[in-house]
Formats: structure tokens, C-alpha cells, sequence
């Protein structure tokens, strides 16, 4: 992979990193660290990947490790008096709350097939869960989605 | 509104400018010639630990055992598979078996449980379950046991299956099984909520429904902690608010015949930088294979070993330390311990399908999170 793919990935690719950074991390200053902190860790582990096809399920394995684990630094010095200020309103700020809302086992899977047109078999191997087991947690996402949407 | 029609992407707003800046700057200061760490093959994509036990709310077709234990239909175990074909219904819900397999050592079954009436909630729990009269354990994953129908399976279906390590003393030609799947039914109506609101349980409580979140569980008002969730089993229905009907299910497996578990020879250690692998046990059945690898930091200290997992995990992979398709049955970790020689280690059990296509000499390795991994081969044949 050189420097050109790789830049040009990343800026096809950033809105679609950022949605995803922002499902875990609920916070946009936050966000900003950890997409840059990933992409840089991507371009040091650059050789794991064999081949360029899967650059996105890698990357946004890469992402969703790096995000889980500035979220458990933002558990662990966060008091609440700095919790931060809440982002601007997205376009479906009522959509945007039941997402953040369902817990991110079953919002992750569901994002990153529905906003992201990832496969089952792309979605196993970027949260490193069965197949089957995917596939599980969308029915479970989309009937929850269902069930409060309706509601 | 149904799901289909919902574009999530409008729960995001665009790309906040700094979030774009953070990754343009990222991308382009990387420097072309800084070297890479060592060359994996795609270790990134490797499966990793996984617990098979998986859930789908969609009855599929030709659900069975093997499907259940992700074996081909042509793998080692296959030749166990016995037809069993076992139906019970009750309260409206029916379970169903389609085939079983048992290598002496474990029992594996699929199932697939169902709520005809979707309309009616009815908690399952499995209470009492035995081979050959002795108790056996649910698997506790991602099962029926302790879960309400519909539930979160809105069309009241759910399919899985269970493998159960079978008791130390069971003997015999035939294993029997027999299983009591216990129905509650809730005596007032139900409001469900999908998240559990303490408030808004209230209420409804108030209101004359008998309240569930989520699929899981109970709603129950605790002396100091006022209305809360609570999982677990149902002991007293009627001071539940619930009446009981049950299913039962038996099926026979015959236990002539199999091979005894066969104990693999343990490797030397393997010796890396800040950590050796070593071999606990190793053992090898027509179904499965288990395999206990400790993880032993060089610094010896018990933080040192119980904090190993912030710098990576294990899986089996290829001597090489490359990608090994193969189905992983569980994984647990257990904990961090004191050797007799005074070194702290930490270990992981693996169990995987028993597969004559997988290479004979494989690898428990440790991945670390920098990319590199450690390995340490062991014949499986």
C-alpha cells in the first residue's frame, strides 16, 4: 500500500469513519482523536494487510479497537462536571437518540450494514463475532429500532 | 415506519470540519519510508475468540446439530450425528430437536423453541436436565433458558443449540436425556418496554400490566433499590404473578462404541520476548478438541499476568502464526494464577471442532495488539 491509496482511502472514507467513531464515542472532540490516532496506527500496521480489497473491513477494525479503548480512558477520567457538550443536532436528532439509546452490541452491527452497505461475512470479521451471531444482533437492532419507532 | 425505510445516516450530522482536519493531517503526515512492523498475513481480519453459541430469531432452514457446531457435514464428527427428531408443546410454545451428537466427553443438540401466539409472553426457564439421571448443565449462551417469548425474537422463534460437557461417571450403552422446559405465563397482561424505565414500570404497574424489558427478566420493586430489572430463574409462580405449564423433552444417543478422549503430548514452551507460552493440557475427542495455553510474562508479578489481555489475545492460527479456518467452540479465560515454581501466568482454554482437514500441527498463539504474533505449535494428530 503507498502513501497515495492511502490518503485517497481516507478521504473517501471519512464520513463513514467518522459515523462509525461517533457510535462508540458519542463525542465529537473525542472522535477527532481517536480517527486521527487510528489512522495513524493503520499506516504503522500497513503490511498486515495483504490485500487492498479489504482495506475498509481493516480499517474500521482498526477504528472500532482504537475508539473501544479511548472510550474506557474517557470512563475512567471523565467526572461529571466535565462531561462534555452535547454536538450539534444531526438532521434526525429523534433517530439519533434511539440509536444512542441501544446498547452498542446490537447498534454497531446494525450501523455498519445499514449505513455502511457492509456484508454479514464484512461485519463478522470487523467485531470479530460468528457470522451468525451478526446476523442475530441486526434482527435484534431492527426490531428494537422497529418496536420504538412504531412506539 | 419500519426499519427498512429508516435512513440511519440521519442520525449523524456531516462530518464536523475538525473531525475531517484531524484525518486529512493524520493521513498525509505519514511519512512513506517509516518502517512497517513485521509482515502479517492479514492477522488484523483474523477471527478471534469467538464464542459459537450463537442465537438467530429467524427459523432457517436445515438447521442442525453440525450447523449448530459449524462442523462440514463431511468433518470427524459427522458420523456421531444421530437423527432424534423430539417435538413437546405447551402454553402455546413448542421445542423442537432435529439431531444430537455425543462423543462421551460432550453432548451437543440444536433447538429451535417457538411461541406460536406472539400475543401471549411466556417466560421459559429449563428446569431440570439430566443425562442418565445426572444433572447437566445449560450452556447458558445466548439460549432460551431464562428469556421471555416473543421477547426480543419479535416472531416468538428462536434457534440455537447447546453443547454440554457431560459428567464425570456416565456410563452405559446409551445416554439419556431428558429435558423439563418450565412456561410462565404472567396472570395480568403484559406491557413490554424494550429498554427497562423505572418510572414508566411504574405506571404501567399501577395501571393493573404486568411489566418486562427488553426480553429479559423480571420487574420487581427491592427494599431500598425501589423498582429495578432482575434476572433469573422464576421459583414461585404463583407469588410471581404467574401460572406454569411445561414441555418435556428425551432422546436416546448411544455411547458404544466411541473412542476415548485421547491426551495430545504437550510441547516444549515457547519462549518470546516478555512472554512464554506453555501447554497446560491438551486433549482430543472424535467431536472436539481442547487445548489450555498459559501465558507467562516476564515480569513476574500477578499484575503483569492478569493485565497480558491489555496487550493483545489469543486464537489458533497456523504454525506461521497466519490465519486458521477453523470453528472455535468456546474460549474462556481463567484467570490469573501462581505456578508451583513461583512464576504468575495467566491461561486460556480453547475447544474447537474435531477436523481431520485441519493441518496436524497448529498453533495457540497470542496476538499481540502491535501486530506480532506469538506462537507455539502443537501436534493435534
Amino acid at each position: 500500500m503507498d502513501k497515495e491509496f492511502f490518503v485517497r482511502e481516507i478521504e473517501l472514507r471519512q464520513d463513514m469513519l467518522y459515523r462509525i467513531a461517533y457510535a462508540i464515542l458519542q463525542n465529537d472532540d473525542a472522535c477527532a482523536d481517536a480517527l486521527q490516532d487510528a489512522i495513524l496506527k493503520a499506516w504503522e500496521k500497513r503490511n498486515t494487510l495483504r490485500e487492498e480489497q479489504y482495506f475498509r473491513t481493516w480499517l474500521t477494525r482498526i477504528l472500532i479497537n482504537t475508539c473501544r479503548r479511548a472510550r474506557m480512558k474517557q470512563r475512567r477520567f471523565l467526572s461529571i462536571e466535565e462531561v462534555p457538550e452535547p454536538s450539534a443536532q444531526p438532521p434526525d436528532p429523534t433517530l439519533a437518540l434511539l440509536l444512542s439509546q441501544m446498547p452498542e452490541q446490537l447498534r454497531l452491527p446494525l450501523l455498519l450494514q445499514s449505513c455502511e452497505g457492509m456484508t454479514y461475512a464484512e461485519i463478522s470479521q470487523v467485531l470479530q463475532l460468528p457470522e451468525s451471531t451478526v446476523r442475530g444482533r441486526i434482527h435484534r437492532a431492527k426490531l428494537y429500532m422497529r418496536k420504538e419507532l412504531e412506539a | 415506519m419500519k426499519h427498512e425505510e429508516v435512513d440511519f445516516r440521519r442520525a449523524f450530522r456531516a462530518t464536523p470540519e475538525h473531525c475531517s482536519a484531524a484525518m486529512m493531517h493524520a493521513a498525509r503526515s505519514v511519512k512513506e519510508d517509516a518502517p512497517a512492523r513485521r509482515k502479517l498475513p492479514a492477522a488484523i481480519l483474523i477471527a478471534a475468540i469467538m464464542m459459537l453459541m450463537m442465537t438467530i430469531a429467524v427459523a432457517v432452514e436445515g438447521w442442525d446439530v453440525l450447523a449448530f457446531l459449524r462442523i462440514r457435514p463431511d468433518g470427524g464428527a459427522s458420523g456421531l450425528v444421530e437423527p432424534v427428531t423430539v417435538d413437546s408443546d405447551a402454553a402455546a410454545c413448542a421445542i423442537r430437536i432435529e439431531s444430537a451428537i455425543t462423543d462421551g466427553t460432550w453432548l451437543a443438540f440444536d433447538w429451535t423453541v417457538e411461541n406460536q401466539d406472539p400475543s401471549r409472553h411466556v417466560y421459559m426457564q429449563v428446569d431440570s436436565f439430566t443425562g442418565n439421571g445426572m444433572p447437566l448443565s445449560i450452556d447458558g449462551t445466548d439460549d432460551f433458558h431464562c428469556q421471555w417469548f416473543p421477547g426480543w425474537c419479535n416472531d416468538g422463534t428462536m434457534q440455537n443449540g447447546e453443547l454440554v460437557l457431560l459428567p464425570e461417571g456416565i456410563t452405559g450403552d446409551v445416554l439419556h436425556v431428558e429435558m423439563v422446559v418450565g412456561l410462565y405465563t404472567p396472570v395480568r397482561p403484559v406491557y413490554e418496554m424494550a429498554v427497562f424505565d423505572a418510572e414508566q414500570a411504574r405506571q404501567k404497574q399501577q395501571e393493573g400490566y404486568y411489566v418486562i424489558a427488553g426480553g429479559d427478566g423480571f420487574v420487581k420493586e427491592l427494599p431500598e433499590e425501589g423498582l429495578v430489572q432482575c434476572f433469573g430463574l422464576v421459583r414461585n409462580p404463583s407469588a410471581e404473578g404467574m401460572t406454569r405449564s411445561e414441555m418435556k423433552i428425551a432422546f436416546d444417543l448411544p455411547l458404544k462404541n466411541l473412542s476415548e478422549p485421547c491426551a495430545l503430548a504437550l510441547p516444549e514452551p515457547a519462549v518470546h520476548e516478555g512472554l512464554t507460552l506453555q501447554y497446560r493440557r491438551a486433549e482430543t475427542t472424535q467431536l472436539q478438541t481442547t487445548l489450555t495455553l498459559l501465558l507467562i510474562p516476564a515480569e513476574n508479578s500477578r499484575d503483569a499476568a492478569k493485565y497480558v489481555w491489555n496487550d493483545g489475545y489469543v486464537t489458533l492460527t497456523q504454525t506461521d502464526g497466519s490465519w486458521l479456518d477453523v470453528n472455535v467452540l468456546s474460549g474462556e479465560n481463567g484467570g490469573a494464577e501462581q505456578l508451583a515454581d513461583g512464576r504468575w501466568c495467566e491461561s486460556y482454554t480453547l475447544s474447537f471442532a474435531t477436523d481431520p482437514q485441519l493441518p496436524e500441527t497448529i498453533s495457540m498463539s497470542f496476538l499481540r495488539d502491535d501486530g506480532t504474533v506469538l506462537v507455539c505449535p502443537i501436534k493435534i494428530r
